[in-house]
């Protein structure tokens, strides 16, 4: 019985754990400032790529 | 902005600077190449100085995503940080719901187990319940326990046939007066209901000729339960017998007891003696057998005064040492005095061995026939009710009671309840709803095929719950125009911003047109503004625009 509970709650601990780590970095990845530097550094990559194209 | 979307966006990122890494590898070997085979100089110089260009710019960029990456770490690091509180500021409150909850239970079990043993209704225990709540206070928290008051009120209904005989702080009372004086409450309760009954006395005088005949027991060496339990075996024929009061049959108990006799052997005595006829034969032939000079007229005198201990002393006078009687002697002593020769030899050896303060007899006495309160009030707080473990295990249910006395209130109680699980309902939802969409999301290789399809299954359940937030999403609109209608509100990530009412929204995309944006648009009027500012007058298409300072008064940075 006392087994049993502990292995609840660890496995719990465990899940809630990995719960919150996810939630956290998708929220960190959703936040605005975050987004815009995404953005701006792809727009960046970009400009590279077609840049490189072209030399072809 | 759908969730999710920074997490693919951040993916195609990655992508497009692998991409890159390839294309600036490739091109290097373009490079090479050309260089080996010997391509003119001037292509040559001209690539190189292209690609180190689009390399440094490379550089650059992988700095910015590095940068990046070390930003994402620590937002995630902030919002984990927040996450935490939340959910722990949740398991407060679930605690918190779940000590109630306990309360609540408690309360519960109080009332129903008051309700069955004083064979009373839900609501009529929760008011004895608070009533004994109330005089479980202060220093009486250690000393009685309701399920002890709940037996004193029993005990008191038996004796009085009705529950207006007494009231919770009597019952409170008797049962500190029984735990202090170490007598079972039904003694104590008997003793103090036929005092009141029968004597006459109050409720107070009662107690205090219990303490006062503790007092008295002491004082002659006898101990004061067993002459409870004498009481409690032959008081009541005792009383039908002798027509004594309570208080007098009390000393008389304790009297006999001091001499080693019961009440029994007392009324044994006084019915043999009461026989006159029989009596007074038996008491010749004794006599004659013995060669003594017994004579039970005095004894007989004493029972019909009512001092059945002075009978007895006198009987036990006259009679003398009666070691030495043979068979016949020994039939004629009983049938002249109603006790075997045994119970006498037995009393005369006590008489013998018992080591007695007669001053404090006396003393004990005459405290106990005056009815001194004062004196049995202090001997009384002389004596502890508990032990230490009893007072620690009295306070704290005695304490909860308190607490849970003054919400005995089945209809308050029962919404207490739902209230309770409703809250934690919605918290164990939130928590669930959020934390399951998020493991779900997980690969089944993390957490093992079998712990996604059981989560799956609570998911369901779960959606129920979700769908409530999710009910608020906006509707999709394409290209357009929304009227004023009496009034407009934007939402954005900055909030809400009420719009003035006559204001209407022209919607589209790319409204700037050659895919510039909408700054562009900005420009443009910000051009016209200013070239009707210098002419004030303007044609447009053929006609003539006078007076247009209207326009000066656009707000700036529109565009």
């Amino acid at each position: 019985m006392n087994i049993n509970k502990i292995v609840t709650a660890l496995l719990g601990a465990f899940l809630a754990k990995k719960g919150i780590k996810s939630i956290a970095k998708k929220r960190a990845l959703n936040d605005p400032k975050i987004r815009n530097r995404i953005k701006q550094l792809q727009a960046d990559l970009d400009a590279l790529n077609n840049e490189l194209d072209k030399m072809d | 902005m759908a969730k999710g979307d920074g997490a693919q966006e951040k993916a195609n990122l990655q992508a497009s600077k692998q991409l890159l890494d390839i294309k600036i590898t490739q091109q290097e070997k373009i490079l090479d190449l050309y260089v080996k085979q010997g391509t003119n100089q001037e292509e040559i110089e001209k690539r190189t100085k292209r690609l180190l260009n689009l390399t440094n710019q490379h550089a650059k960029v992988q700095k910015h995503l590095l940068g990046l990456e070390q930003d994402i770490t620590k937002e995630e690091g902030k919002q984990e940080k927040s996450l935490f509180k939340q959910v722990t500021a949740a398991g407060s409150i679930l605690a918190v719901t779940q000590k109630m909850k306990e309360a609540v239970d408690f309360i519960s079990k109080t009332q129903r187990d008051t309700a069955n043993s004083m064979s009373v209704t839900l609501s009529k225990a929760a008011k004895i319940n608070k009533e004994i709540a109330k005089e479980l206070k202060f220093g009486m928290v250690v000393n009685t326990t309701r399920g002890e008051i709940l037996e004193t009120m029993n005990e008191m209904d038996a004796l009085f046939r009705t529950s207006n005989g007494y009231s919770a702080a009597q019952a409170k009372t008797l049962s500190v007066t029984a735990n202090k004086l170490n007598i079972s409450r039904g003694e104590a309760t008997k003793l103090s209901g036929m005092m009141q009954l029968i004597d006459g006395a109050s409720f107070e005088s009662s107690n205090s000729t219990m303490v006062l005949a503790k007092n008295l027991a002491d004082a002659g060496n006898v101990k004061f339960g067993k002459v409870m339990k004498d009481i409690a075996n032959s008081g009541k024929d005792f009383a039908n017998f002798s027509g004594m009061s309570l208080k007098n049959m009390i000393r008389t108990a304790v009297e006999t007891r001091k001499m080693g006799f019961e009440l029994n052997d007392a009324m044994n005595v006084a019915n043999k003696l009461l026989d006159i006829e029989g009596s007074i034969e038996s008491q010749m032939k004794f006599n004659v057998l013995t060669g003594k000079q017994a004579n039970f007229d005095r004894a007989r005198a004493l029972v019909l005064e009512g001092d059945m201990a002075g009978a007895l002393q006198a009987v036990k006078s006259e009679v003398g040492d009666i070691s030495k009687l043979g068979i016949l002697e020994r039939k004629a002593l009983e049938d002249a005095v109603g006790l075997r020769a045994d119970q006498l030899q037995i009393s005369n050896s006590i008489s013998d061995i018992a080591a007695t303060n007669a001053d404090n007899e006396k003393a004990a006495l005459k405290a106990y026939q005056e009815g001194n309160t004062q004196l049995a009030e202090q001997l009384l707080s002389k004596e502890h009710a508990t032990t230490a473990t009893e007072a620690a295990a009295n306070a704290e249910e005695n304490i909860k009671m308190s607490v849970a006395g003054q919400l005995q209130n089945q209809k308050a109680l029962k919404g207490v309840m739902m209230g309770i699980q409703a809250t934690q309902a919605i918290i164990a939802g939130l928590s669930s709803v959020k934390a399951i969409a998020e493991l779900t999301a997980m690969s089944a290789m993390t957490v093992g095929i079998g712990m996604v399809s059981t989560l799956a299954a609570v998911a369901t359940g779960a959606a129920y719950l979700s769908g409530a937030f999710s009910k608020a999403k906006a509707p999709a609109m394409n290209d357009g125009v929304i009227g004023p209608d009496g009034g407009m509100m934007v939402s954005g990530p900055k909030g809400s911003i009420q719009l003035n009412k006559e204001d209407s929204i022209i919607a589209g995309t790319n409204l700037g047109g050659g895919g510039g944006s909408s700054s562009e648009i900005g420009k443009k009027l910000d051009t016209m503004i200013q070239l009707l500012s210098q002419q004030r007058t303007l044609n447009v298409s053929g006609a003539q625009l006078s007076e247009v300072m209207a326009l000066e008064s656009v707000p700036v940075g529109m565009g």
